[in-house]
């Protein structure tokens, strides 16, 4: 099984040009190592909102270049705002894009167990009506990764990671110059 | 519907229309069905339901990212819901949005619990920095589309979301 950053790591060789916004925890803290860039938008709190805040940016790339905005989030996160799921449901945003790293644990926290291990996310995607693509390995979370942001329509990608954490410093910026950044970015 | 209610649906509408905003986010209460009607069948305003406030303030903060103006009108238990998304989101990240919020609680409500939150509220949002207006019987009517305005500038303006608050009970002072 992949753990989180060997994930980030093929994420980031598809996304130089696509808005991407990472979950708090050490999520983000993962994906800065692997180089800063402007696209990206690094939550520091908020757990579970990065996919409701990617529903809003891609409302507002219909007209724009970009082909998807993509948010990360975990297995505990998700489960926490299932509601986004219900909203890029109903809304059938055409650019949004969620990848689920479903550790079933809280590994930002010392790993503790979440409730992942005895619920299929990508099931529940496909209970509110998304797309959803199911991986475990690196093969097939790459090529899910390269179709996904291809094709039009909300999709969930849902990868089953390991339980292992990168240790990576703080993300302690002004929160206001990580937005300004992603905003500049965008528009 | 009263007068009184039925006025100030009017001037929140047409404060609305006002701000030209591009999206509302709504999740009613029942004092406030004819504005989300209103612009359920709007040209100029996209709206849309939300199922839970603290999504909406997500979504509403990813489209201020967008470069377009979100405004969500809620009833007041919703700040409940969305508290720590307004404050370590939008608040921490100066996203700019405008949140319409009817007031429960007070002379005229006959719901038994809603008052535990709905009261103390204003001090809650006092605590967490939230900058609040607040619309009620003192304010003449014919303000409050204004204050709506006034309000989403004021958002975009000091980079933040503003609550702007209406008691559209009538009444005294909650
Ligand atoms: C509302 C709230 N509760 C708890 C926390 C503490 N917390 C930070 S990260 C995290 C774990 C998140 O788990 P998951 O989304 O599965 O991500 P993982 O770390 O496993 O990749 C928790 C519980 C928080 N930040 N916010
Ligand atoms: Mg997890």
């Amino acid at each position: 099984m992949m753990s989180r950053f060997d994930a980030l790591k093929i994420l980031y060789k598809y996304t130089e040009n696509i808005p991407v916004i990472s979950s708090c925890g050490n999520t983000s803290r993962e994906w800065a190592s692997l180089g800063r860039r402007d696209n990206h938008l690094y939550m520091v709190d908020t757990m579970g909102l990065s996919p409701s805040v990617a529903i809003g940016v891609s409302l507002t790339l219909e007209k724009k270049g970009f082909k998807k905005c993509i948010a990360i989030e975990g297995d505990g996160g998700v489960l926490m705002n299932p509601n986004s799921l219900a909203s890029a449901s109903y809304l059938n945003t055409q650019k949004w894009m969620l990848i689920v790293f479903d550790n079933e644990c809280f590994a930002s926290t010392g790993g503790q167990c979440s409730l992942a291990s005895r619920i299929n996310i990508a099931k529940v995607a496909e209970g509110f009506n998304l797309r959803a693509i199911q991986t475990d390995n690196a093969e097939d979370f790459e090529k899910a990764v390269q179709n996904s942001i291809e094709e039009d329509g909300p999709i969930v990608i849902h990868v089953k990671i390991n339980q292992e954490n990168q240790k990576n410093p703080f993300i302690n910026d002004d929160p206001a110059v990580l937005s300004y950044k992603f905003l500049s970015f965008l528009n | 519907m009263s007068a009184f209610q039925d006025l100030a649906c009017e001037e929140i509408i047409k404060g609305i229309e006002d701000t030209g905003a591009d999206y509302l986010l709504t999740l009613p209460c029942s004092t406030i069905g004819k504005v989300i009607e209103h612009f359920e069948n709007s040209d100029t305003i996209t709206s849309f339901p939300i199922s839970r406030e603290e999504d909406g303030v997500g979504i509403a903060s990813g489209i201020s990212l967008g470069g377009q103006f979100p405004i969500m009108l809620i009833q007041d238990t919703g700040i409940g819901n969305s508290i720590l998304a307004i404050t370590t989101f939008a608040l921490a990240y100066h996203v700019p949005m405008l949140i319409l919020v009817t007031r429960r609680g007070g002379f005229g409500e006959i719901n038994s619990a809603v008052n535990l939150f709905s009261e103390p509220l204003p001090e809650i949002l006092d605590a967490a920095r939230v900058k609040t207006f607040k619309l009620d019987y003192r304010v003449p009517l014919k303000e409050w589309s204004t204050a709506i305005k006034h309000g989403a500038k004021y958002a975009k303006d000091t980079h933040r979301p503003i609550i702007v608050m209406f008691n559209i009970k009538g009444g005294a002072e909650q």
